[in-house]
């Protein structure tokens, strides 16, 4: 378990040394190490504590969980498919040795978080991805980067410091890990909530304080947006769900408060979504939906709820990142990314519309792709303890279907039957088949979630 | 064998339309044309086997089994027969039709994979299986209805076909869900304990897949597709699946109270307007389109009137007739590279014209000796005792004869020149189809029904005929269902999106007011930071007396 | 005995090296090395006789200030310029001189020697090395506020002196106009060396004006010596008869953070921008001892010291003489004096609070010990944190930026050295707790 902590640490301490030629070969082969590690190394049940901060109440305590598992398997593999984005001399995927740094600085950050088991790391773990996205955003990527870069640190800052208010005031409550022995008195448990609530409505993000991510991934580059949407997204509801085993009064008081709001966050983000122009902006918004149903889920406070929730943040993990690839190669394919720019795409690129098409049915929630498990989970737990938010959510996936159908009825359709050779777009084109990478998870959950649930050993949970 | 029936045409179906571009077409096309012949084979096997059943988990929560479940029985296994003749036939069509097509191979693959997505709706044996066929027959749908992909009619018809299912779907979904959140995991445990809002569900989902009620302008446009997939939606997938479901979980929908009724004026109201409609349509494909969505009508109505049985004859007859029909037809505009009425006259052959064509006819207006007649006959015969439903009947006979007539009298006559020469795929599918047409007004599977004699029949076939006369008559074109209210509500949604956007950038504004408000603020720090001695010492000095009397007056 | 025998005959022998003509880099290492032998001399040697326990403080602890200020000198030999004259070392062994009177006194008159001897020693140093005109309106401006001040500290040691009886440091519990109004103008005065709202005010000016090395020299001793001395008189109970204390030490507080992160954001030069910085951090100082926490005072002292010295002195090894904008340094990581570029970034993540570095648990222990008071002061704390971030991460930034940098003039090696030793030192403690725990410890007892 340290070693998928050690492995690119190391790799951040030799990256100077690295020739530029083999950047590109090193970095992924940190990815697939670390993605091994974690397939093959780490079990439910796995924890190491060591301290180092005690009088902080920041221990290094760390713990392979039921829920964090897939979480880790999700994080190595989008790492390792963004490494495998990354190209050199293009400003919408680079290849530096700075951004290298810093993304795997994120992916410690994002990992350290969904390790820990104690309240102070999970906030180290939180504000280690800060910086790097800001400079990656800031770095690379669109025209208004830098307004972008400023709307991403300052809702992030807010939402860090939100986090550390409220970790700060239980380690002064004497509660620094997550297990719910000692629970605080229940004023502390809603002040910690009504904190730790303006945190993940940020950072998940929940409508209206979504505005920083459409226009950070508006403007990111490829791997970092695949990266940001694809886990470090997930950093915010992992933590929801941890923190909330801990103040389970306060838990109980918001629930249908906030599965509303999950829902009205759904709703929001499927409108917005169908209202964009730009194919990397309507995964962005698409994104704020999938969020939505895992508010739902986690505000529910069930077992059954919680599972659904990592479900569907693993079917979003690998869905958007596809997604924000797939808008990657089609700005290289047509130098924009504009809707009314795609007609004729299938014909230039038959195999990344495949891919579009087949990430675009996960995000309507056809069966037999990765967010369907998961969606399904959430409106069965809502028609239970929350059967209002039906009434969001059912438009909601009709809205959802509108915005994938006019993409691909774009992306699939159109042009003539008669259009030139598109010789010069080869190697894109060869490119095209790292969509593997995410895709062939997205089956392959989609269709047998029951395995992984097995293999996660969800079945034997506390 | 069962496993076979329901995966292999679905898997194969999908692999074949991924690899599509790195094989042969023809050998693809050839592949799926053995394997569809194969799952006839096999679901005949099936539907004599004994019962089977398979059952394994998909999803298990705390609390909730998701289970997926298959039995194969004496409705399912007919169906599934029903399904992959057709399917064979339109392999077969396609063949033919798509010969010189480069992308005949794929289109191939998707019709059996769709195929195969019925097929897994059909011997479903729980409600979330056969929402996953569902749903995999809506992307089928719109696979097919799509390919034609320069055009821009295809490409909106495809997606509308998909949008307005999805909103059955959703309706589906919710059925599914509420289901499963009462551990009822079989299609027996619903139809015994399900509650009315399943059954409502049910048919507001039937109603959008099976293009009932409002939702009929998609299958209208869905005729953007080729032949051979309008065809297969329209005879023995997709729509039909609708009026399956219906009759699968009639028991539900008869314990709960308000539905049976509700079905009868869906299903009549559709089946009158589309019949209608099918008399003023000025293209072939629209013509049988509209009297699809009529005879569906019927079926529902007959659901409705309590009568599952007459419902599935309907299908059947309805199955091979419709199959016929669109077979014909689509040769004659094959021939006539348009799908104009005005423009099919005189395009097909003697016996194509008199031997195929006319028994569909014959068939879809509902006159001896097919099919068609004993299932509106016995439709009759279950209206019997109500005004309401009587008239309803006579007057879906009398349109639906004159529809069948306006076609007959486009499609007649006979050609100076010599047709052009149709390849025998395109053909043989419709020989088939016409004999089984004869055949089922003899023979009926599954169901026993009520003894009807030809003489007694004499009101509806009066009707037939003079409805027949009065389509040869009635000469102006005219529309039913513009699809206007599609366009209504997605101009609703799309108002609703901008008001969302105006909010969103209103927030922005907001924000940016925020990050204005602390750079004035920084300012003020900057102009206080640069200065005079003097005035710091002043400043510094006033804030030094402040604090000291602060602290010694209290 | 020893070692303050050693302090004196170290300042002499510096003195006397300004009549020999000697090199710069030799007086440095001389210097370097008397500091050193201060630094060994000082826990083993430097306890008093009894006689002088009136003036000289003698708990253990002070031991502890001793050694930072001597610490933090040894950092600062290096930063002085390759080409500077003996003078510079002369005067900053005057200052330090002054630092290690200051911290170890036990009598407000010691405690005003020893400051006035840093002052000195400062105004020294920033006359010295003044090039240009900013340079010496700087060294006027830092001048007046600093006599200004210390006529306060007379003021105030007069006030206390004449209600106490005597010029000892006590913790007296009478609660006395005159004592009460010489406190506070102590407390002033000692705040204004802290560089502190409200008495911030001469900080940019002066920080810009100065060249790097004095103003290295300023942003650290004496914030280091007047910090250690506030902890020292908090931690003591000095204070205590100050009313308000608590609710003034927490309005100095918050507004040193909120006035020093408003005013580094969006500053166009580097120079004005740590001075802001520094003004920000500051405040996180002060605020664990409105509630009487030493320990994390303590702790963001030597966070803050190690910081800036490591922000300064690969500033001045990047910039040389120049305040450079942030255009000045894209592309900074791919010249020469990459390492001082990263130490530069190390430095900012450090005082932004960037995790794994000690600035982050500096900041945890400064906010975690207000978390029991009112929500405005934690909420306020924390939301500074996070404003400070955009100015930090903003400077940060162009490092990464695409581009090419002209280094004005290669870095001489003390400054390199120095500026890669702290900032391994930031990394290393933020990993490596025990020292910090440590100090937390041993600062309470």
């Amino acid at each position: 378990m340290l070693a998928l902590l050690i492995v690119p640490c190391l790799f951040m301490i030799i990256l100077p040394r690295i020739p530029a030629t083999w950047l590109k070969p090193a970095f992924v082969t940190m990815a697939l190490a670390d993605l091994l590690l974690a397939l093959g190394a780490l079990a439910p049940g796995n924890v190491i504590h060591v301290a180092w901060w005690p009088q902080l109440g920041l221990n290094l305590s760390l713990g392979v969980t039921p829920y964090n598992q897939p979480l880790l398997w999700l994080n190595a593999l989008v790492l390792l498919s963004s490494a495998w984005t990354a190209n050199r001399g293009n400003a919408w995927s680079p290849l530096s040795k700075g951004s290298i740094f810093w993304l795997t600085v994120a992916y410690v950050g994002v990992s350290l978080a969904f390790l820990s088991q104690n309240v102070l790391l999970y906030f180290v773990g939180f504000e280690m991805a800060v910086l790097p996205f800001f400079l990656l955003v800031r770095k690379d990527g669109g025209e208004n980067r830098r307004v972008a870069a400023f709307y991403f640190l300052g809702f992030s800052a807010v939402a860090g410091m939100m986090l550390l208010a409220a970790v700060l005031t239980l380690v002064v409550h004497h509660v620094t890990g997550f297990h719910a022995n000692h629970p605080v008195s229940v004023p502390v448990q809603f002040v910690v909530y009504l904190l730790l609530l303006a945190t993940w409505a940020i950072k998940t993000p929940l409508w209206p304080f979504h505005l920083w991510l459409p226009k950070t991934h508006g403007e990111a580059s490829t791997p970092a947006s695949m990266y940001l949407s694809g886990v470090a997204l997930k950093v915010a509801p992992y933590g929801f769900l941890l923190f909330s085993g801990i103040l389970p009064a306060a838990r109980h008081q918001a629930s249908p408060f906030l599965a509303v709001w999950g829902g009205i966050t759904l709703l929001a983000g499927s409108l917005l979504a169908l209202g964009q122009r730009d194919l990397k902006q309507t995964v962005a918004q698409s994104s704020i939906a999938s969020m939505g149903y895992v508010m739902i889920a986690l505000s529910l406070g069930t077992r059954a709820g919680d599972q659904a929730a990592v479900l569907v943040m693993v079917g979003h993990g690998l869905a958007s990142p596809l997604l924000f690839w797939i808008a990657g190669q089609v700005q290289k394919i047509q130098h924009s990314r504009q809707l009314d720019d795609l007609p004729g795409l299938y014909r230039k690129d038959p195999l990344l519309v495949t891919f579009l098409t087949a990430a675009a049915f996960a995000y309507m929630g056809i069966p037999g792709l990765a967010l369907f498990p998961g969606e399904f989970g959430v409106i069965l737990v809502a028609l239970k303890h929350a059967p209002l938010t039906l009434y969001l959510i059912a438009p909601a996936i009709v809205i959802m279907a509108a915005t994938w159908l006019r993409i691909l009825a774009r992306a699939r359709f159109g042009g003539t039957e008669t259009d030139g050779s598109f010789d010069s777009l080869s190697a894109v084109r060869q490119e095209s088949w790292s969509g593997l990478w995410l895709s062939v998870p997205l089956v392959l959950v989609g269709l047998i979630p029951e395995w992984w649930i097995h293999l996660w050993r969800w079945g034997g949970l506390r | 064998m069962l496993v076979f029936v329901i995966f292999a045409p679905l898997l194969a179906g999908i692999a074949g339309a991924l690899i599509s571009s790195r094989l042969k077409s023809r050998t693809l096309s050839v592949t799926m044309t053995v394997l569809s012949v194969a799952v006839l084979g096999a679901s005949m096997a099936v539907a004599l086997a004994p019962y089977l059943e398979l059952r394994w988990m998909f999803l298990h929560l705390p609390g909730y089994r998701v289970p997926f479940g298959f039995a194969a029985g004496t409705l399912p296994g007919w169906m599934a027969m029903l399904t992959a003749l057709v399917n064979v036939l339109a392999q077969f069509y396609s063949l033919g039709y798509f010969a010189r097509d480069s992308r005949q191979g794929y289109f191939q693959s998707v019709l059996l994979a769709f195929t195969g997505s019925m097929l897994l709706t059909v011997f479903a044996s729980n409600l979330f299986t056969q929402f996953v066929g569902w749903e995999f027959m809506g992307i089928g749908s719109y696979l097919l209805v799509g390919y034609f992909r320069t055009q821009d009619n295809a490409r909106y018809a495809a997606s509308k076909a998909m949008l307005v299912t999805r909103i059955g779907d959703v309706f589906f979904l919710l059925a599914v869900i509420w289901s499963v959140s009462h551990g009822q995991t079989t299609i027996t445990e619903i139809n015994h304990h399900g509650a009315p809002f399943v059954a409502w569900a049910l048919v507001v989902a039937v109603a959008a897949k099976s293009a009932q009620g409002p939702n009929i302008s998609w299958l209208l446009d869905a005729m953007a597709g080729p032949t051979p997939a309008s065809a297969l939606i329209h005879a023995a997938t997709m729509v039909a699946a609708g009026p399956y479901l219906l009759i699968r979980y009639f028991p539900v929908l008869s314990h709960s109270p308000g539905v049976l009724p509700a079905l009868i004026i869906i299903g009549g109201a559709t089946a009158v307007a589309a019949g209608v409609g099918a008399v003023g349509s000025q293209e072939a494909k629209r013509l049988l389109a509209f009297s699809t969505v009529s005879q569906l009508g019927m079926m529902v109505l007959a659901v409705g009137l309590g009568f599952p049985q007459v419902a599935w004859t309907l299908l059947v007859a309805h199955a091979f007739y419709k199959a016929l029909l669109f077979f014909v037809t689509g040769v004659a505009s094959h021939r006539a590279q348009s799908g104009l009425l005005s423009r099919l006259k005189a395009t097909l052959g003697g016996f194509e014209f008199s031997v195929l064509f006319m028994v569909g006819a014959l068939g879809v207006s509902g006159l001896p000796p097919t099919g068609g007649f004993l299932a509106k006959e016995a439709l009759f015969h279950i209206s019997q005792g109500s005004l309401f439903h009587m008239i309803l009947d006579y007057t879906l006979s009398f349109v639906g004869g004159a529809y069948a007539a306006r076609l007959v009298k486009s499609l007649a006559g006979k050609s100076r020149a010599p047709l052009a020469p149709i390849s025998a795929w395109m053909l043989m599918p419709a020989v088939l189809l016409s004999l089984l047409v004869i055949l089922n007004f003899i023979w009926h599977p599954w169901v026993t029904l009520p003894a009807i004699s030809l003489l007694s029949a004499w009101p509806s076939i009066l009707l037939v005929v003079s409805g027949g006369v009065a389509g040869i008559l009635w000469n102006k074109p005219f529309r039913v269902f513009s699809g206007g209210l599609f366009t209504v509500s997605w101009k609703i949604l799309y108002g609703l999106e901008r008001m969302m956007m105006t909010i969103d950038s209103a927030l922005s504004e907001g924000v940016w007011a925020t990050r204005l408000a602390a750079g004035w603020m920084t300012g003020l720090v900057h102009l206080g930071g640069s200065g005079r001695a003097r005035r710091y010492v002043l400043i510094s000095g006033a804030a030094l007396a402040l604090f000291i009397i602060w602290n010694i007056r209290l | 005995m020893m070692a303050w025998l050693a302090l004196g005959l170290e300042c002499v022998v510096m003195m006397t090296l300004e009549l020999i003509p000697v090199k710069g880099a030799m007086s440095r290492w001389i210097l370097a090395g008397g500091i050193v032998l201060l630094m060994i001399l000082f826990p083993v040697a430097g306890v008093l006789p009894h006689l002088y326990e009136r003036v000289m403080y003698a708990a253990p602890v002070r031991v502890i200030y001793q050694e930072l200020v001597l610490a933090t000198g040894l950092g600062l030999t290096g930063i002085l310029s390759k080409d500077g004259s003996p003078v510079s070392s002369t005067l900053l062994m005057l200052t330090l001189a002054g630092g290690v009177v200051a911290v170890s006194a036990n009598s407000w008159l010691v405690l005003f020697l020893g400051i006035e001897t840093l002052n000195i020693g400062l105004y020294g140093l920033v006359g010295h090395t003044s090039r240009q005109r900013t340079g010496d309106e700087a060294l006027v401006k830092f001048f007046i506020l600093g006599s200004v001040f210390t006529a306060f500290e007379v003021a105030g040691i007069a006030l206390i002196g004449g209600s106490q009886g005597t010029l000892q440091i006590l913790a007296s519990r009478v609660p006395n106009p005159a004592l009460i109004a010489g406190l506070c103008l102590m407390l002033a005065a000692l705040l204004f060396k802290m560089g502190s709202f409200p008495f911030h005010l001469w900080a940019p000016d002066t920080y810009e004006g100065s060249p790097w090395q004095a103003t290295t020299v300023i942003a650290t001793l004496p914030k280091i010596v007047a910090g250690s001395v506030i902890i020292r008189l908090v931690a003591t109970g000095t204070f205590v008869v100050i009313p308000h204390l608590k609710e003034v030490l927490e309005i100095v507080a918050l507004g040193t953070m909120v006035i020093g992160a408003l005013g580094a954001w969006r500053q166009p030069r580097l120079k004005r921008m740590l001075a802001y910085a520094a003004i920000s951090q500051v405040g996180f100082v002060i605020l664990p001892l409105s509630s009487g926490h030493i320990g994390a005072a303590g702790v963001y002292l030597v966070s803050y010291t190690l910081g800036s010295i490591a922000v300064f002195s690969s500033a001045q090894a990047l910039a040389g003489q120049d305040n450079p904008t942030r255009l000045d340094l894209v592309g900074a990581l791919a010249t020469k004096s990459r390492g001082a570029a990263v130490a530069l970034i190390l430095a900012l993540a450090g005082f932004a609070g960037f995790p794994l570095t000690v600035g982050m648990a500096a900041k945890l222990y400064s906010v975690e010990a207000v978390m029991r008071e009112p929500a405005i002061i934690w909420l306020g704390a924390v939301l500074v944190t996070g404003f400070t971030f955009f100015y930090y991460f903003r400077w940060i930034f162009p490092f990464f930026a695409a581009g090419d940098m002209k280094i004005p003039k290669a870095p001489g090696f003390g400054v390199l050295a120095i500026s890669q030793i702290s900032a391994l030192l930031i990394v290393v403690l933020g990993i490596w707790s025990y020292p910090m725990i440590w100090l937390t410890q041993n600062l309470t007892l």
